[in-house]
């Protein structure tokens, strides 16, 4: 069984964002599809959470959410449990999971990030401020009357981007964002994202890791029955070969 | 005309015509852009139980399709929600349950013979007083629910998985979208029953998404369709001497046949006016200013690798 704290060889005591614990998880009731998970990730980090296909990456996303619950472990997210604080959380789900049929305009899918707990609840004018900030952030305040389904690939994200921004978050989480970007705009995006790691931790899930290593911190290698990091120079010294079973496969 | 007009019933069917087109608007709008059909038609065949219990009770037929559509709306809003992959039995379970409990009571009821092709296709032009003052009661409740939690609503349908990590309450939220899509279909069901309701509720909606792109519009230009439908069926039913449910069902139709080939006819005509431009592959490049401006604000923050261990499984 994998042990695996990225804290035990952090040199000085950060403040921990994300701790999970003995962390075990199974859809069938027959095979874990992640085991033993132990990871602890700090304020200000910029991790990427590569691993192969059906390896876990966004099952361990859903659990970190809320989504999925674990079978066994614990996951704390600000040393408190997730429900209690995951509106913390600024969340860019896969685009492909979206109905980007959906009739919305941008102004709108953005200011359901500001939609409250309550059943009935409205929206403030601060919160009109934040989305029209963000909106001005990312360059897409020109596009806010338009639908989803009416932007490009690259506009779709940055429209995911700023809805994930526009609650504030101190945790940024990303499942797969730089999808079906070209390589200019997928480092353009991480280059951003770089840039928002000064103020705010955030978790990446990518293949992508040849690209992601010029801008992560580090890297969290998940593969069902493992999870652990790699720091940055194993993934270029281990490059071709096995760092982490199928984690790294160029 | 205006013989017609002076009739106390007629104008009751003019007042449901009207209204009923609102909470039609609404939450068929919903209905239609989340491709709900099915989980629609599967409580309106549950109401139709509802229905046919009160009418043997000698109750008004509001009170038991209001009783059964709500409940069996909350248990599709739970099923939904805990049951994603075994939905479509259940629904189809729901669906027959209430066709078959609405077959016994409406046999056992006298005279349900008449009653039934009410039941089936509607008889706007008998609504009596309190049916018409409990529909607008009903009325005003769904358009309140639907206005004052439209954000939530819209939120969970558009992306559950988002509002459920913003702490949504999405149980609460798809027991109540489902309760009022029950209510709307008690609204519906005494202009066109229980087998033509389904066209009142996709329809106008469906129409009016080939003209507006948000739900707002949407639900606006379906209320004004409906309605003027329900009007014009009204009279066109009178004077051709034909059960105005299905008349405006036909309206309906004709005006959605209509709308698919002008959105047809329209997008070939827009492409041969505006040719594609040559350069329009360059459109994505756009977004290059923005990651730019962002990273121009100051520099990137180069961060000292931080030492992690490795270990197999």
């Amino acid at each position: 069984m994998v042990r695996y704290s990225m804290s035990t060889v952090q040199v000085e005591k950060e403040k921990s964002v994300l701790e999970v614990k003995d962390l075990f998880f199974s859809f069938n009731n027959k095979d874990w599809a992640l085991q033993d998970v132990n990871i602890e990730i700090h304020e200000g980090e910029f991790v990427g959470i590569i691993g192969p296909n059906g390896g876990g990456k966004t099952t361990f996303v859903k659990l970190v959410l809320g989504i999925l619950q674990p079978d066994m472990g614990t996951i704390r997210l600000f040393g408190q449990p997730i429900k209690n604080k995951r509106r913390e959380i600024g969340y860019f789900p896969q685009i492909k999971d979206v109905d980007t049929d959906f009739p919305i305009t941008v102004h709108e899918a953005i200011i359901g990030a500001r939609v409250q707990t309550k059943i009935i609840g409205f929206i403030t004018k601060k919160d009109k401020e934040i989305v029209e900030r963000v909106m001005k952030m990312v360059d897409i305040y020109s596009l806010k009357d338009r639908k989803l389904n009416e932007l490009s690939g690259g506009q779709r994200n940055r429209v995911f981007l700023a809805r994930a921004l526009a609650t504030e978050p101190q945790i940024l989480i990303l499942d797969e964002p730089t999808a079906g970007l070209d390589v200019t705009l997928q480092k353009m995006f991480l280059e951003t994202l770089k840039r928002l790691s000064k103020t705010v931790t955030i978790l990446i899930v990518d293949h992508n890791l040849s690209l992601l290593e010029e801008y992560v911190d580090k890297f969290l290698c998940i593969n069902r029955c493992m999870a652990h990091g790699i720091n940055i120079h194993e993934v270029h010294e281990e490059k071709g070969k096995r760092v982490s079973g199928e984690c790294i496969d160029e | 005309m205006s013989s017609i007009l002076s009739y106390l019933f007629f104008q009751q069917a003019l007042i449901v015509a009207i209204i009923a087109a609102v909470p039609c608007a609404i939450i068929g709008t919903f209905v239609v852009i989340k491709r709900i059909s099915m989980i629609s038609g599967s409580i309106s065949h549950a109401t139709f139980g509802g229905l046919a219990i009160a009418g043997y009770l000698g109750i008004s037929p509001i009170i038991g399709g209001v009783i059964f559509g709500a409940f069996s709306g909350a248990a599709v809003g739970v099923i939904k929600r805990r049951a994603k992959n075994r939905l479509d039995p259940i629904l189809s379970f729901i669906w027959a349950f209430g066709m078959a409990i609405g077959g016994i009571f409406l046999y056992l009821t006298e005279g349900y013979t008449q009653d039934l092709f009410s039941f089936m296709f509607g008889n706007i032009l008998t609504i009596e007083f309190w049916d018409l003052i409990a529909l607008i009661i009903l009325t005003v409740i769904i358009v309140l629910v639907a206005i004052l939690g439209f954000q939530t609503i819209q939120l969970v349908l558009f992306d559950e998985e988002y509002a459920e990590v913003r702490n949504i309450p999405i149980m609460l939220v798809n027991v109540l979208f489902y309760v009022l899509v029950a209510l709307t279909i008690i609204v519906i069901v005494s202009i066109v029953g229980i087998i033509l309701l389904i066209a009142f509720l996709t329809l106008p909606a469906a129409i009016s998404l080939y003209y507006q792109k948000t739900i707002k519009r949407t639900m606006i230009m379906s209320g004004i369709v409906l309605a003027v439908s329900n009007v014009s069926g009204l009279f066109i039913a009178h004077f051709i001497q034909l059960p105005p449910g299905p008349v405006i069902v036909v309206l309906l139709s004709i005006l959605y046949v209509f709308s698919m080939f002008y959105d047809w006819i329209h997008k070939k005509l827009r492409k041969r006016r505006h040719p594609i431009e040559p350069h329009a592959c360059d459109m994505e490049l756009e977004s290059f200013g923005v990651f730019q401006n962002l990273l121009q604000e100051d520099s990137i923050r180069t961060s000292p690798t931080k030492s992690v261990e490795t270990e197999n499984c």
